[in-house]
């Protein structure tokens, strides 16, 4: 109880100092001292940006310097910035991009008097954009190329890395997988243990699309090399060991993966759904190198019929059902497609 | 149906008794159980079964998964029930299914899942004596009713013993797992005495039902019925005695309202009433809300019955109440109609009992409206109670209609103008049912009655048409009242009511923007598709009102919504039928790219897709085949018509027949492999033709062999059987195989059983068979292939004759018989001329048989605007082309005597002389070139080619049609007179050579041209033979340009 009360009335100090911000906005043109930065964990910190770099944040919280490392920092709010704005941002943490996207439409543009302010509003709306765009809704082109603009004139944004990543998901969804080793790459340079894990997986992933085995497994080799430290990062190294097996698939050791993938199987939960999505059809992906069509359609059948929360992975199970069905089973070869086209229209699975 | 609502009952009851169990352990292993059950929702049974196979095979499934294969797949199989296609193919999956079950519970004693099994097993028994019991509704079952009950007891008797037997070996299970006997943390094994505990109480349940329907296996007076009965309810009661504790609620309220149910048919009515009491009360969701309709429906008929006291206040009251509270999705539930049923029993036995009490005549009436309008929305509703109610409303007749007030209700937000509207659309499509059954009076009434009631179907459509009116406006009020609290899908269903009633009233292009508007406005629901079916008519009746070249201003906006469908609806039978209308206008437009790319817009593969690309290429090869008719009535006469039109419907035919699968066989599908089979004999790949026609099971013939198969009409046996008869005709064109005159017989008769003694039908497809292969014999490049296929003509268009009296078609079998003939005679020596002689000897046979019928009938030749001489003419010519000339001779005279100026008959006559001369006698000859057979005047009836020639050559300036008779004329005078020359002695010869030559410098110096090319050098190639016979130059017609050259 007592606990509550602190916070209220800390919250109360909080909306004075507020308001007295405002007062000295109308007073004396613009002040940064009530910016607000959300860590990805714990409270958010009050105060006055500094510096800010692709790696960093500076800002100087009741009147001590601290850094926040990019990869730490959930949000900024600005202070000064549109509500609508605000709320866009607590939108697209919780991944609702829709309702993100109404909010930032209602932004007036005019209303804004700072810079960061601007940029950051221009950020937000190519995030959105692009990930309604992932999910099916827009020209992924159009998205790809609004976010790509964004990151070219703001090199040192702290958004860099995150644009990096949502660039070369999109990238890779899309098919342009040489686009998408490129974003990577960048990610890759990040001096943060788990980005440096995903861009490695992502990587080996994309290298592997087009065919290139050998980055693929360097890549892959790379990521389980690096050391990992939290969850997140762990759960990246087991897509790379799931990725080291699908090289060995890809260079004609395909039952060597299938006894690899089965013993994945037997050592994680079946309750990561994203993990075994890629795990079945990984699997699926084995047997059919192997000449198993029946195998492989049971492996895709488990990512259709369990694991359908990875958007892309579900539409590679549906295109490769879509294509097994063929031989034995039109009718249900066509519902595969259908509900390709229907849920994933712009993924690169449904224009194959 | 394949489980009855007791079944599913079953199911109910046993999420409702394990929904104590925790969720699934979570564990590192394949998901197998998560897997099939999701395999069995999806109905994915046969790959749920592989899986089992290829998984445990491998051993890749876990323990657990492996030690319940057996019994999986036995789910499985129960499962895939529902698929059986046939009555006897269920019966049979159902018998090993429960063979099946008896084995897993013979052997695997000791399996953690035996009650599971028990309970399945049992719970199919029951449903096998239930089964049986329905035999008794079969008026045609009467003699066998004690058999059947004997069948429906033993299973029922059976499923008993198994309930009994479960709960027997649960028990000592539960017993071991009792209280402390487990530790409290030892979740896994807490569970398991949950299962066990849940599965014995369905046991009993069970076992309590089984009882109570093998007492329903006695007649209701026999003593076995009640003593049956009364160890069900002791069952049954002591269940809900023990069933105390909250979790068991479940089992506890289904207890009570089988309970009601036993006690029901014992007669007690009091105590089955308070056993549905509970259930009726019970404010709870999911299964409770069924059993809640279903106790009150009970006690609704109970109370509102004599037995019970004519409580129909009471009763009607409880029964209304709950109906307030019945959900919109529960609407169309079969428990919730019979509580409307029974509410509707119980006001028309109020109203009868209100009469027979001298109640108040407007309660009485009251009582009655409010049960006909009840019964009315029910009947239209599918289910068990829908005949019961139809048949009420029947006996209740219709009520007058009374006026529906004319003004407007007052309405202040969107749901009062909805609500009101939606009254207004419901009574306007209950007006239907009250016509049918005023209509089906009325047959049975005449006098003043009928009038009445033709008066009352009026009065009917009058308010149903102003009902609608009042539902348009109302709801046109809604849209403008909305407002943000009101829900979107209520909007959107105001939308499509708005576009319907728009429809309605033939107001093709509101109703069509309105419906387009819904239907983009709810994506995926189905207020969208039927606004989409909505829109796919209005279009087609904008469509039909605007001229041709206005139409495909709108084929844009109906392709958007067609994509829009396919793309939001892919698997709806409206999206289906959006594409087929796309592909009807670029049908009727004739743009085949277009109708091609239309195609694309539908799923690449599936049924509807290979339908309709099936169809399309039906659609082509119809065009097709137009095309070569109209070439031929161009006067191509080998027309071979728009190939590419013939290649496109080969492409799509073929895609069709590949994808061909028996579950798919309808009489489309034969047409167009029969279409596919046609398109290969006309482009003379028989063998392709006859692989389809003649493919097991599911080739055309096969089909067709099937008189309880999917091909109904005549016509397409008839074609069939013609293609079947034409690739025979063919292959022994080709050589094959010989013609068997026995087989074609027997296949024309198939086609004569086939056309059911439609005769205009027979000979129709007949006609066609032998156009066909006449344009093939056309088309035919060697003549030993000619003169085979000929021979199969020839076999063919006998029976034709035989089988017709039609004077068109014998006058084409006999004409085109004796056109086939004169162009084999031609190879004289060889086969060709055997096989003419056949066909002009079948000819003359079928000429005889007209000229026979019209002496008979004198307008018989009318109809195709013959004359007997024309038919007389082609025989004469046919006796000719057999060499009997003195037939011939004599058939052209009896023409010319009739009209010496028949000019094809004085041709042909000459001709005849010519050639029965065979160039040596010089009689003939002589009569071939001066005419024949003087009349009274001494004036030659048959003119010959002199005659024929100076008749002519006066007439020709005015008829250059003339010309060509006239150089022929000409030609053969001189060829004639060249031959009589050789048959004389060498002065005369050369005399009668030198005037053969006459003739032809004559004729040329007075037309140089010789009547053109082809004439001239026939002219030529005569004068080379006269110059050698003459011993001159042999230079042919430059003879006459030489400047000395003369009149000699």
């Amino acid at each position: 109880m007592k606990l509550l009360k602190s916070e209220l009335a800390y919250s109360a100090i909080d909306s004075v100092r507020v308001l007295l911000s405002g007062l000295l906005i109308a007073a004396s043109g613009v002040a940064q001292e009530a910016d607000r930065i959300y860590p990805s964990n714990g409270a958010a910190a009050v105060g006055k940006i500094l510096e800010s770099t692709r790696n960093n944040v500076v800002a100087e919280i009741r009147g001590v310097k601290e850094n926040f490392p990019a990869n730490e920092i959930q949000r900024i709010v600005y202070e000064t910035e549109p509500a609508q704005l605000s709320r866009a941002k607590e939108l697209v943490v919780g991944g609702q991009w829709e309702d993100a996207h109404d909010s930032l439409k209602k932004v007036e543009k005019s209303s804004i008097l700072r810079d960061e302010v601007n940029r950051d509003l221009e950020y937000y709306r190519a995030l959105v954009q692009l990930q309604l765009a992932l999910q099916g809704q827009g020209d992924p082109a159009a998205a790809e190329t609004r976010l790509r603009d964004y990151v070219a004139g703001n090199t040192q944004s702290f958004h860099f890395y995150e644009a990096a990543d949502a660039l070369g998901t999109l990238a890779a969804a899309i098919g342009g997988h040489d686009r998408a080793i490129k974003y990577f790459a960048a990610l890759a340079a990040a001096p943060f243990a788990e980005y440096k894990l995903k861009a490695q997986y992502m990587l080996g992933t994309s290298h592997l699309a087009t065919g290139n085995a050998t980055e693929a497994k360097k890549a892959f080799a790379e990521a389980l090399a690096t050391s990992a430290d939290n969850q997140e990062a762990k759960s990246f190294q087991k897509l790379a060991k799931l990725g080291m097996l699908r090289c060995d698939a890809a260079a004609n050791k395909a039952n060597e993966a299938i006894k690899g993938l089965r013993v994945m199987i037997n050592e994680n939960d079946a309750t990561d759904g994203l993990l075994f999505a890629q795990i079945y059809n990984a699997l699926g992906e084995a047997h059919r190198l192997a000449g198993q069509d029946e195998e492989a359609l049971l492996a895709y059948l488990h990512t259709d019929l369990l694991f359908t929360n990875d958007p892309n992975q579900h539409a590679e199970a549906l295109y490769y059902l879509s294509q097994l069905f063929l031989k034995t089973d039109p009718q249900r070869a066509a519902d595969a497609k259908a509900r390709l086209q229907s849920l994933y229209s712009n993924s690169s699975w449904a224009k194959k | 149906m394949i489980h009855s609502k007791l079944f599913v009952r079953f199911l109910i009851l046993a999420g409702i008794c394990l929904a104590c169990q925790a969720p699934l352990l979570i564990l590192a292993e394949e998901p197998a159980s998560r897997f099939i059950e999701r395999l069995r929702e999806e109905r994915l049974f046969d790959l749920a079964s592989k899986y089992l196979d290829i998984y445990g095979k491998q051993g890749w499934l876990p323990k657990s998964a492996l030690r319940d294969a057996p019994l999986e797949r036995l789910m499985i199989i129960e499962d895939s029930l529902a698929a059986s296609r046939t009555s006897s193919e269920r019966d049979s999956r159902l018998a090993s299914l429960e063979g099946g079950y008896r084995d897993f519970l013979e052997t695997a004693k000791d399996h953690p899942r035996r009650a599971e099994a028990g309970l399945r097993f049992g719970s199919l028994t029951l449903e096998r004596g239930r089964r049986e019991l329905q035999k008794l509704d079969d008026p045609n079952q009467k003699g066998n009713v004690e058999s059947i009950r004997q069948a429906a007891r033993t299973a029922f008797m059976e499923s008993e013993a198994v309930f009994k037997k479960t709960q027997a070996d649960l028990t000592p299970r539960i017993t071991e797992m009792a209280g402390a006997k487990i530790a409290s943390k030892d979740t896994e094994k807490i569970e398991l005495r949950k299962r066990y505990q849940a599965e014995y109480r369905q046991a009993e349940i069970l076992q309590g039902l089984a009882l109570k329907l093998i007492a329903t296996t006695y007649p209701s007076d026999a003593a076995p019925y009640q003593e049956w009965l009364k160890k069900a309810e002791d069952k049954l009661s002591d269940i809900i005695k023990k069933a105390s504790p909250p979790s068991e609620i479940g089992a506890k309220t289904l207890s009570r309202l089988y309970r009601g149910d036993v006690q029901t048919l014992q007669g007690k009515v009091d105590a089955a009433i308070e056993s549905y009491t509970p259930v009726a009360d019970i404010e709870e969701d999911g299964p409770f809300r069924l059993w809640r309709a279903q106790a009150t429906a009970a006690i609704v008929r109970l109370m509102g019955s004599p037995a019970g006291g004519d409580k129909y206040d009471e009763a009607l009251k409880r029964g209304v109440e709950l109906l307030k509270k019945m959900g919109k999705n529960e609407q169309m539930l079969p428990e919730w109609n019979d509580l409307q049923l029974a509410i509707s029993q119980a006001r028309i036995g109020y109203s009868n009992y209100l009469k027979k009490n001298k109640g108040s005549d407007t309660a009485t009436k009251a009582e009655l409206r409010e049960a006909r309008e009840m019964l009315t929305l029910i009947a239209r509703r599918p289910g068990e109670h829908q005949n019961k109610a139809k048949k009420l409303l029947s006996e209740l007749g219709v009520n007058a209609a009374q006026p529906i007030d004319s003004k407007l209700p007052s309405v202040k937000s969107f749901d009062e103008a909805f609500k009101e509207a939606k009254i207004r659309l419901e009574r306007a499509a209950g007006s239907q049912l009250s016509i049918e059954i005023l209509q089906s009076r009325l047959k049975e009434t005449t006098g003043a009655d009928a009038t009445a009631i033709e008066a009352e179907i009026q009065a009917t459509l009058d308010n149903a048409s102003r009902d609608r009116d009042q539902a348009l406006q109302l709801l046109s009020k809604a849209l403008r009242l909305y407002a943000p609290s009101d829900t979107r899908e209520d909007l959107l269903i105001a939308r499509s009511y708005i576009a319907y009633l728009l429809l309605l009233q033939e107001r093709y292009w509101e109703a069509t923007a309105v419906s387009d508007f819904v239907a983009r406005s709810g994506p995926g629901t189905d207020s969208g598709l039927k606004a989409c079916t909505f829109a796919l008519i209005g279009f087609g009746k904008v469509m039909e009102s605007l001229p041709e070249d206005r139409q495909l201003s709108l084929i844009g906006s109906l392709e958007s919504l067609a994509q829009y469908m396919i793309a939001t609806w892919p698997e709806a039978e409206e999206t289906q039928q959006a594409t087929l209308t796309l592909l009807q206008y670029a049908l009727k437009s004739k743009q085949w790219d277009e109708a091609e790319r239309i195609l694309t817009l539908m799923p690449t593969k599936g049924d509807q897709t290979n339908a309709t690309r099936r169809d399309l290429g039906y659609v082509l090869w119809i065009q097709y085949l137009m095309s070569v008719d109209a070439e031929r009535k161009a006067g191509n006469d080998k027309a071979i018509g728009d190939v590419e039109l013939r290649d496109r419907a080969e492409r799509l035919l073929t895609d069709g027949w590949q994808a061909l699968e028996t579950v798919h066989l309808d009489q489309r599908a034969v047409e167009a492999a029969a279409a596919l089979a046609a398109l290969y004999l006309r482009t003379d790949r028989r063998e392709k033709a006859e692989a389809i026609l003649e493919r097991e099971k599911i080739g055309p013939v096969a089909v067709i062999a099937n008189r309880a198969g999917p091909v109904k009409d005549a016509s397409v046996r008839l074609e069939v059987l013609r293609l079947k008869l034409q690739a025979k005709v063919m292959a022994a064109g080709t050589g094959s195989a010989s013609l068997d005159p026995a087989e074609v017989e027997s296949l024309v008769q198939a086609m004569q059983q086939a056309a059911v003694n439609n005769s205009k039908l027979l000979t129709s497809t007949l006609l066609m068979l032998a156009r066909d292969l006449q344009d093939q014999l056309k088309q035919a490049e060697k003549v030993s292939d000619k003169s085979k296929l000929a021979g199969g003509i020839q076999v063919l268009l006998t029976q034709l004759a035989d089988v017709s009296k039609d004077a068109g078609i014998l006058d084409w079998a006999g004409t085109t018989m004796f056109q086939l003939a004169s162009g084999l005679s031609s190879n004289a020596g060889t086969a060709d001329a055997d096989i003419a002689r056949k066909l002009n000897g079948a000819a003359i046979q079928v000429f005889q048989k007209m000229l026979d019928t019209a002496e008979k009938d004198p307008v018989y030749l009318e109809a195709i605007q013959r004359k007997a001489d024309d038919i007389l003419l082609k025989q004469a010519m046919a006796y000719r082309g057999q060499s009997e000339y003195q037939k011939a001779a004599d058939s052209f005279l009896k023409i010319l005597k009739g009209n010496a100026s028949q000019l094809t008959a004085q041709i042909e006559a000459a001709r005849n002389y010519q050639q029965w001369s065979a160039a040596k006698d010089p009689d003939l000859l002589k009569k071939a070139m001066f005419g024949a057979e003087p009349d009274q005047r001494q004036k030659n009836i048959v003119w010959g080619w002199g005659n024929i020639s100076k008749m002519l050559s006066s007439q020709m300036g005015n008829r250059p049609e003339l010309q060509k008779i006239f150089f022929e004329a000409r030609l053969q005078l001189a060829t004639c007179r060249r031959l009589l020359g050789k048959t004389q002695p060498a002065a005369e010869q050369k005399k009668l050579l030198e005037q053969a030559v006459s003739d032809i410098r004559q004729t040329y110096l007075a037309y140089p041209e010789l009547g053109g090319p082809e004439s001239k050098s026939s002219f030529d190639k005569l004068l080379r033979l006269l110059q050698a016979d003459l011993n001159r130059a042999v230079v042919g017609l430059k003879e006459f340009d030489q400047p000395n050259a003369g009149p000699k």
